[in-house]
């Protein structure tokens, strides 16, 4: 028996009709059997689970030069981009490498503006401003100042090199987890952080011999 | 003074070293005054930084959380107003366009006297949609070619009719891979849109039907025959419902000479559907009217009885109806075990309908159907194998670019990115779907992470070329980018 085949322009129109309708999880085969099982988890879990995460990360990238405010406001835009890409999450890596690398591209466009950077870079002047008028010396005093002092040096150096350096020690993720949050390459990341340490040590090195 | 080796020792612990190396670096660096000072600082700046760890203010969760809220409740709002617009708009294109220049929009081809003969395209569209949960908010929508309506209705069901009576109705369903997003499957035609097209198959007691001054009139001529295509007669092809039992064919009508009586206007006589059978018959059981109203109803039961269609399709068969009726029970039966997930039965009843005598117009969406369960199944190696059989049996078929694209993500999660580029370079450049340039993209990745950069830049090509995902895009810029950065200085051509 003859199989009679006549094909006709509905793709497009099907197409958009229903596009504005439609998230992106096509790839069955691709996903992982977890997220099959389970599915996606709502915003609330994905707040109530990982929240305290999330601002911490958010807190660890932005240093201490950043205000409360600050952090909350970009721990709230993590998590409502995150919101929108859950339908595209299929859970091939862990939740949280997923957050972290939501997180990092959050950060990195918040610091994109030089208006931002020069703001955070003079709260940390002033912070050690006030930190050499402290009455001293203490042992939480000199933490501090010690850490400010680092910070400011961390601020000179590129955001992207600062962030593969503060993922991999001080937050301690894997060079191949730092990869797949910042979604570089393994190579790029251990360039990144060789030269991050590179300018740290030397300019740590110059405050200290003058 | 800064020591030589510094860069060696400030690379511990940030990349491949072997163990003797980091030894030597260690003792290096215990030795060296300068390399330990380096040491000596970066440690500092580490345990300061990790003593740097902000807890959140417990109230900073409640007002993170509540801004959070009022955010997507805002942000929520516009978007539900746009896809309502956008739909209405859409439907606007659909319902109104139409109407005012039927041809024009939506069959341009055929106003130019396209001859449409077996695996032909009218036009071709853009990508197509993919998410099945989401298929089932379409609105209604109707688009009318010149002999034949298709019908979206509400929930999922789709209608094909002509010119008033219906020929078919059924469900829509969707293929895992997104590239066989729609289908519809009933007992005389099967529509399934592949790659940005949409397919109809017209099968049992077709009626062929002729454009003629933009009208369409039935040609009981029936093929697309070589001189019937030479001569530039417009042609597509129509199902009508099928004849009654007991009706005398009547003469067919000359080729080209435009029949009132059988405009598709007005529903077909039974004398023309009869004169229209192309095949008699084989009878090997009762009534086959009440085999196909049986097999009807298992059908508009399929989605949501799976077991009850099954049923249905099984007493069908057990009847042993002619052979053309026993494939499509068949058919019916492989599917309701494949949606009522008895994935191992479904895949023995697919290959009954390959094995059968009638079941070559169903084979090639049967083989893809067991590649499809196998692939679930996560039995690679016989989702290939079936692959390569549909293949070799169905060379030009409708679904090779299926086909083609699910053998590439085959390859490619069985960690050969060089034979998913392979496969993916069969799939023809009309398959544009949003789940084919995906695949593109992650293949060239993986090629480019193998530092197969040329190739990996010839796979995203069409994705930059036509691509509309606005991150698969940004991913395939990236592969560009990393293709330049990668280059060596000395493959740049030597300028004198």
């Amino acid at each position: 028996m003859p199989v009679n085949t006549f094909v006709f322009p509905l793709g497009a129109l099907l197409a958009l009709s229903i596009r504005p309708l439609l998230s992106t999880p096509t790839g069955v085969v691709a996903r992982n059997e977890r997220a099959q099982t389970e599915g996606p988890p709502s915003l609330e879990q994905l707040f109530r689970r990982h929240f305290d995460d999330v601002y911490r990360i958010v807190a660890s990238l932005l240093g201490p030069g950043a205000g409360a405010a600050d952090v909350e406001d970009l721990t709230q835009q993590v998590f409502l981009a995150a919101h929108s890409a859950l339908p595209r999450f299929r859970g091939d890596s862990k939740t949280t490498t997923w957050l972290y690398g939501i997180a990092s591209k959050v950060v990195l466009t918040h610091l994109r503006g030089r208006r931002r950077r020069d703001r955070l870079r003079e709260a940390l002047e002033a912070a050690a401003q006030l930190d050499r008028n402290a009455p001293g010396p203490d042992d939480e005093v000199h933490q501090r100042r010690e850490l400010l002092r680092v910070w400011q040096i961390l601020m000179r150096i590129a955001p992207k090199k600062r962030m593969v350096f503060i993922l991999h020690e001080v937050e301690g993720l894997p060079g191949a987890e730092v990869a797949r949050v910042l979604d570089i390459k393994i190579g790029t990341v251990w360039t990144r952080l060789y030269h991050a340490r590179r300018e740290l040590v030397a300019a740590m090195t110059k405050a200290e011999g003058s | 003074m800064t020591c030589p080796r510094q860069a060696d020792v400030l690379r511990l612990g940030a990349g491949p070293l072997s163990e003797a190396d980091r030894q030597i670096l260690r003792r290096h660096a215990d030795a060296c005054p300068s390399c330990k000072d380096a040491v000596d600082a970066m440690n500092r700046a580490r345990a300061v930084l990790r003593g740097y760890a902000q807890a959140p203010h417990p109230s900073a969760r409640v007002r993170v959380w509540e801004g959070l809220e009022k955010k997507r409740r805002r942000s929520g709002q516009p978007t539900v107003l746009w896809s309502a617009a956008a739909l209405a708009g859409a439907l606007a294109v659909v319902l109104i366009i139409p109407r005012l220049f039927p041809r024009e929009v939506i069959t341009p081809r055929l106003e130019r006297g396209h001859i449409l003969a077996k695996g032909q395209t009218v036009a071709s569209g853009g990508n197509l949609p993919s998410g099945p949960a989401l298929l089932k908010s379409v609105g209604p929508a109707r688009i009318a070619t010149a002999g034949a309506t298709l019908e979206l209705s509400a929930g999922t069901t789709l209608r094909l009719s002509a010119g008033g009576p219906e020929l078919v109705s059924g469900e829509l369903a969707l293929s895992p891979l997104g590239t066989t997003p729609i289908e519809i499957s009933t007992e005389a035609v099967r529509i399934a849109a592949i790659a940005g097209r949409v397919r109809v198959w017209v099968e049992g007691e077709e009626a062929f039907v002729r454009v003629e001054q933009g009208r369409a009139v039935a040609d009981p001529g029936g093929g697309a025959t070589p001189e019937a295509l030479a001569a530039g007669a417009e042609r597509i092809y129509v199902a009508t419902p099928a004849p009654d039992e007991g009706e005398s064919p009547q003469p067919a009508a000359s080729e080209g000479q435009p029949d009132p009586k059988r405009d598709l206007a007005k529903p077909p006589s039974p004398s023309t559907r009869a004169s229209n059978a192309l095949h008699a018959p084989r009878r090997r059981s009762p009534p086959r009217k009440d085999h196909a109203a049986s097999l009807k109803a298992a059908h508009a039961v399929l989605p949501a009885a799976p077991k009850r269609a099954r049923a249905l399709a099984q007493k069908v068969l057990n009847a042993r109806p002619e052979p053309r009726l026993e494939v499509n029970a068949l058919v019916l039966i492989a599917d309701a075990e494949r949606r009522s997930g008895q994935l191992r039965q479904a895949l023995r009843s697919y290959q009954r309908v390959i094995d059968h005598e009638s079941g070559n117009d169903y084979a090639e969406e049967a083989l893809f159907r067991q590649a499809n369960l196998h692939t679930t199944l996560r039995e690679r190696s016989e989702a290939l194998s079936k692959l390569e059989a549909g293949d070799q049996r169905f060379a030009d078929g409708v679904l090779a670019p299926e086909r083609a694209a699910l053998k590439a993500r085959l390859y490619l999660e069985a960690g050969l990115p060089g034979a998913a580029a392979d496969a993916l370079e069969q799939v023809p450049r009309f398959a544009r779907t949003p789940a084919i340039a995906r695949l593109r993209v992650e293949v060239a990745e993986a090629l480019a992470q193998n530092h197969r950069f040329g190739r990996a830049t010839r796979l995203v090509a069409p994705v930059l070329e036509t691509g509309t995902d606005t991150e698969l895009r940004r991913r395939a810029k990236d592969l560009m980018r990393t293709r330049v950065k990668s280059t060596p200085p000395g493959s740049q051509p030597k300028t004198k």
